[in-house]
């Protein structure tokens, strides 16, 4: 937000985004926990760091989805692919393989910040296909309103997410599928308002909780009467609400089992 | 593996590149060398010998000795916490542990025929692969949606008989790919749109018969692609690699 490298287009973009990071924060854990770019560290803590390399005509930052590109290469932006030089190749000196693999290498050159199909108000972010609203978000198809994430598909609300297919209102959550309004949870389908839980399916409501089916109103896989549940669902989600804000950032759901940082 | 399923890849080599391929196994390194690094663990209740692919950054953060098998899931729901520590975020917290176990194999619908993969949904005859959906024939690939006929690629949705194809969206008959939508017969390509009989192309949309982003042809666009692929088959059949891949073909 406070970039001063940043366009005006992708500040606008950022407020927008912020503007929907709270709305999910609010949707799935009940209050704001800050604002994007103060959270982003936590955010962004079992993330990849994000893979740069530079534009060869702007000498300008483009983002790319994955390392396994070439850290020497021919690099440009989507939108400079128009400025390309035609490529220098003659149909006549192609002989052999070898010929063949060198006139590839000469005109060979890499995009990043790819966008394919339709897209508008897109920044730092590769591999997108018809997307919109998107930043620092990489190998998404079909998604709104996202940022630090990626492998999205047909998602919306996505935040600190890897792995959202068909999914709403996610905050720093793995690998779900049909579900709506997660917090750092993981390997779920077919559910909604899970906090820190796995391996969840058809369930609703639940905390702290792993490997159920069919689970409602469960805290520590411990399920509880509605009228008990609710209530104590806001207290352990306020405190850990409070901590997000004074402190931005919070265990993640691995390092609570013993694991994280490596 | 099946024979059924060493046809499958035989099949889609021989129609990708002119000739078959022998025994899947032995070209495992080659068709995961750009798919995230396996890794074998342990299940957390039985030590049954795990086979995961670590695709995602997260999945280096879980703890390697917590990790459940498919089977184990039902003996893992058993575990609870103390009713006694769930009123207090700091009694909850430090009891999670004793809960948090983590299976990383959703299975969905119906699969059949789907050994060594984990994650599957709607999906038959796949083998050594992870996260396939609505998919068949498919091996060593890792996020495959509508997949048929595909090896070696990560995240591959309505497409089939590709090999080593990364991010790309109902292409047909591809080889060594990245970051294509819409495209067919296309060979060593990078960021293409609507790109059809193709070699060597970047950054490229509405091109048939092209090599390096130059429309050739189709009598000269065939007699460069047999020089590739005669290459290609040569080098996979002896070595059972290619040195040559989508992410170092413009390497400098």
């Amino acid at each position: 937000m406070n970039n001063p490298g940043a366009s005006a287009k992708e500040k606008l973009l950022l407020q927008k985004l912020d503007s929907a990071f709270r709305s999910a924060c609010r949707s799935t854990i009940g209050s704001e926990l800050g604002g994007l770019e103060e959270l982003r560290g936590f955010l962004t803590s079992t993330a990849p760091p994000p893979t740069a390399r530079k534009s060869f005509i702007s000498k300008k930052e483009v983002f790319l989805y994955s390392p396994q590109y070439p850290k020497k290469g021919t690099f440009l932006s989507d939108s400079e692919c128009p400025l390309l030089p035609p490529p220098k190749f003659s149909i006549n000196e192609i002989k052999d393989i070898d010929s063949l693999l060198t006139a590839a290498k000469e005109n060979f050159s890499y995009c990043g910040d790819k966008h394919l199909g339709k897209n508008f108000e897109i920044t730092s972010s590769d591999g997108i296909m018809d997307c919109g609203f998107m930043h620092q978000t990489n190998a998404a198809y079909n998604s709104q309103y996202s940022c630090y994430s990626d492998i999205l598909l047909n998602s919306k609300y996505i935040f600190g997410c890897t792995y959202s297919a068909f999914c709403n209102f996610m905050v720093k959550s793995y690998h779900n599928y049909l579900s709506s309004r997660f917090f750092q949870s993981g390997y779920s389908h077919t559910s909604s308002d899970l906090h820190f839980c796995w391996r969840m399916e058809f369930s609703q409501e639940c905390l702290f909780s792993m490997n159920q089916v069919n689970a409602k109103f469960m805290i520590g896989n411990i399920p509880l009467p509605r009228e008990e549940y609710f209530p104590l669902k806001q207290k352990l989600l306020g405190e850990i609400a409070l901590e997000i804000q004074s402190k931005k950032s919070f265990p993640t759901i691995f390092e609570l089992a013993g694991g994280g940082a490596k | 593996m099946s024979a059924e399923a060493e046809n499958a890849f035989s099949t889609t080599a021989r129609l990708i590149l002119g000739g078959p391929l022998e025994g899947i196994d032995s070209y495992g390194p080659w068709l995961m060398r750009h798919l995230g690094q396996e890794r074998t663990c342990n299940s957390f209740f039985h030590s049954k010998k795990l086979r995961l692919i670590l695709q995602y950054a997260f999945m280096e953060k879980i703890p390697s000795n917590r990790i459940l098998g498919f089977d184990e899931i039902k003996e893992a729901r058993q575990l609870s916490l103390q009713p006694a520590n769930l009123s207090t975020l700091k009694g909850v917290v430090g009891e999670f542990a004793k809960i948090a176990l983590f299976n990383l194999d959703m299975r969905k619908g119906e699969d059949r025929n789907n050994p060594e993969t984990i994650g599957v949904e709607d999906t038959l005859n796949t083998y050594k692969s992870q996260d396939a959906f609505n998919s068949k024939w498919v091996s060593h690939t890792s996020y495959t949606k509508f997949a048929e006929y595909s090896f070696g690629c990560y995240r591959l949705f309505y497409s089939k008989y590709c090999i080593n194809c990364y991010n790309c969206v109902k292409c047909t008959c591809c080889f060594e790919c990245d970051s294509l939508k819409e495209c067919s017969r296309a060979y060593f390509c990078h960021n293409c749109e609507n790109v059809h009989d193709a070699l060597f192309c970047s950054n490229a949309k509405n091109l048939r018969y092209a090599v390096c982003n130059v429309p050739v042809g189709k009598e000269s666009y065939e007699r460069i692609k047999a020089i590739l692929l005669t290459y290609v088959l040569t080098e996979l059949k002896s070595k059972k690699s290619l040195e040559q891949d989508i992410f170092n073909i413009g390497e400098k």
